[in-house]
């Protein structure tokens, strides 16, 4: 496992590589001159010259492209347009709050999609299972800023539980301060995140619901559930022990595809709701034009795709043997 | 003593175009310490008969309509589940035919053998597993303490049948069905596995029901055989009178299509002119007319019956081989 593991990780390294490479290329195809963004509309072309010079966009490319790689191992993305910022920074402050969204959603997308997922397939063709693909089929074809914005109606304002829009308290100091027997602010914290985690865990816990459903299904019909069953093994142990974990294969690779969508999900929800995450700085980093910030953006976005893909990969090889010994 | 005693059982599947009988009206009496043979060819019923003996059918489509199944005085077919799952597994054991695919993937062979250990006889987890070291031992499982920490497809299809049979016997039980256990295995590997089962058993009184669908191999293993087709039992005797004397005009097919007998361990039984027909077909009468060289006017409208009168040796024939 060890080496399995370190054989991912260093895997990764060129994959990092062609990532920061093809964010590179994708911001060079962008129509529009940067320096001529940043002076607007009647610039003088001398104006425009000494930026371009500045910023050093009269270089050929591959000097560019060396120096973004030279600048990205000291830890520097450039420097906001408009934000007054380094890049780096901006992102920095952002990452946090979109973590809290992303894992919280998560998790509630695992549990919920999980428990349906086999509840279903274990009461295939019942009225149970009915239901349980219903909640499934409503929440794929759910758009997801409408569902959002119907959490917001019902919550915020018809029932004016919780607030509409706005982070509360940073969640993982908060739960830190709750432990230790303050749970104000944890309370605070949880009912700004409940809507925009539900709006994401819940389209997405219908999908992986779905999934689940099919690959236990898939599980269920093995042999060596048979096995499982002559052993005289209780049910609750055949299905969770014996099933799921099989189950869990397909879920899991496919799972990390899946994160891919759950990233733009996020960037509508964290709009919705005005939370200040990578999302929201995404959308306005691409309204103003704000270069540097929207390829600082697309490359964290990009190395998370890749580094929660191989984090599924390890977890594929923890629930697999077959792959970690190969 | 019979510990096993079925009478008339019926298991039927649900299929789009009806429902059809997929094991049809079988009785049988397995005894302690014996080894009851079945045999037939493929897709006749067997492994449908084994699974329903302990519930066990897929369902859907299989479902038992109609019959009893007492073991130790009590009947499988018609006993709350709870009960039914203390007996399998412990008082009944059971190996399939292929050990490839009859083992969890993603748990370890130590693991897969504890689990029983632990459900029928409470034990520790420290006492399973050393039992189950021990039961590896026992089915000549070599390095037993590696091999209980590695996982199925570390392992021979030979190994991994011994595996099955470690976890079968786990719990000491009363009887085992073997449903083609050694058909996936080669030619040495089979003669292993088949005498590793009959020492075991030799050591525990243990009944065992063998199904195969090789004559040749049952006649060195069984002490009596029952032959079956489309879903029937046809005819049942002692192996001796089966192989010398076969009544049935297939069974003698079959006598006949295994050369050296006892040599040829991988004759199939598919060497009768024609086929099994498909279980939405079958003939209104003998379900072997089609294919039979002594058919008479009758066996194609009326079903013949087990003549029970000859007790040692019976024949579902109108017109069978004299003996
Ligand atoms: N799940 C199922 N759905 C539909 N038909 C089935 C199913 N399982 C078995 N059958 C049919 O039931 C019949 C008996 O199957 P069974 O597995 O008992 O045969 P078998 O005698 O064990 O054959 P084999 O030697 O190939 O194992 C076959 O005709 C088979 O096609
Ligand atoms: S009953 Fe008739 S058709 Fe059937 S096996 Fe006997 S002789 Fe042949
Ligand atoms: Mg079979």
């Amino acid at each position: 496992m060890l080496i399995y593991t370190a054989r991912r990780l260093i895997l990764f390294l060129p994959i990092a590589i062609g990532i920061v490479a093809v964010t590179f290329a994708i911001m060079q195809l962008l129509p529009g001159d940067p320096a001529a963004v940043l002076l607007g509309e009647d610039a003088s072309e001398e104006g425009v010259r000494d930026i371009r010079q500045a910023l050093g966009l009269d270089q050929p490319w591959w000097i560019r492209l060396g120096t973004y790689y030279f600048d990205l191992l000291h830890g520097d993305m450039g420097v906001s347009y408009f934000q007054n910022q380094p890049v780096v920074d901006a992102i920095g402050q952002r990452l946090v709050p979109t973590l809290e969204v992303a894992i919280v959603a998560l998790l509630i997308s695992i549990v919920i999609g999980i428990v349906f997922g086999v509840v279903a397939a274990v009461r295939r063709g019942t009225p149970i299972d009915a239901f349980c693909m219903l909640f499934a089929q409503l929440g794929v074809s759910m758009p997801v800023f409408w569902f959002g914005i119907l959490l917001m109606y019902l919550f915020a304002i018809q029932l004016d539980m919780l607030p509409s829009i706005g982070r509360g308290p940073p969640l993982v100091p908060a739960l830190g301060r709750a432990l230790m027997g303050n749970p104000g602010d944890l309370g605070l914290a949880l009912m700004h995140i409940a809507m925009p985690a539900l709006t994401l865990g819940l389209t997405n816990a219908a999908v992986i619901s779905r999934l689940v459903r099919s690959s236990m299904l898939e599980t269920l019909g093995q042999d060596y559930i048979r096995t499982a069953r002559a052993k005289g093994l209780a049910p609750t142990r055949i299905v969770l022990v014996h099933s799921l974990r099989n189950a869990m294969l397909t879920v899991v690779s496919v799972m990390g595809l899946r994160f891919g969508a759950l990233l733009g999900g996020a960037v509508l929800t964290e709009s919705i709701f005005g939370w200040p995450g990578l999302g929201q700085l995404a959308v306005a980093a691409i309204s103003q034009r704000d270069i540097p910030l929207i390829q600082g953006v697309v490359l964290t976005f990009a190395l998370a795709f890749a580094l929660v893909n191989v984090l599924v990969d390890l977890l594929y090889a923890v629930i697999d043997p077959r792959i970690r010994y190969e | 003593m019979t510990v096993l005693e079925v009478k008339a059982l019926t298991t039927v599947l649900h299929l789009p175009f009806g429902t059809v009988p997929v094991v049809n009206n079988v009785s049988l009496d397995l005894h302690a310490g014996e080894t009851l043979g079945i045999v037939g060819e493929s897709g006749c019923g067997k492994s449908m008969l084994a699974l329903s003996l302990l519930g066990l059918q897929p369902n859907p489509p299989a479902e038992i309509s109609s019959g009893s199944a007492h073991f130790e005085n009590v009947d499988l077919l018609d006993m709350p589940p709870a009960r039914l799952r203390r007996i399998r597994g412990k008082r009944i054991g059971m190996i399939f035919q292929d050990p490839m695919a009859a083992l969890n993937p993603v748990m370890k062979i130590g693991d897969q053998i504890t689990e029983v250990l632990r459900r029928h006889l409470d034990m520790s987890r420290s006492a399973a597993k050393r039992r189950a070291v021990d039961l590896l031992e026992l089915v000549r499982v070599p390095d037993p303490v590696r091999r209980a920490g590695e996982y199925p497809f570390q392992l021979s299809g030979g190994l991994r049948q011994r595996v099955m049979i470690a976890i079968a016997l786990s719990c000491n039980p009363a009887v085992l069905i073997a449903d083609e256990p050694t058909t996936a295995l080669d030619v040495t590997i089979q003669r292993q596995i088949l005498e590793l089962v009959r020492d075991l058993q030799a050591d525990r009184g243990m009944a065992v029901l063998h199904i195969t669908h090789d004559l040749g191999l049952i006649s060195e293993h069984a002490d009596r055989v029952m032959v079956m087709y489309a879903g029937r039992i046809i005819e049942q005797a002692t192996t001796v009178n089966i192989i010398d004397h076969p009544r049935h005009p297939y069974t003698a097919g079959l006598v006949n299509c295994a050369p050296a007998l006892g040599q040829n361990r991988n004759s199939h039984l598919s060497e009768i002119p024609g086929i099994v027909p498909p279980l939405n077909q079958l003939p209104p009468g003998c379900s072997f007319e089609p294919r039979c060289l002594r058919r008479l006017a009758r066996c194609r409208q009326v079903v013949p019956e087990l003549d029970r009168h000859h007790s040692r040796h019976v024949t579902a024939c109108h017109n069978p081989c004299s003996a």
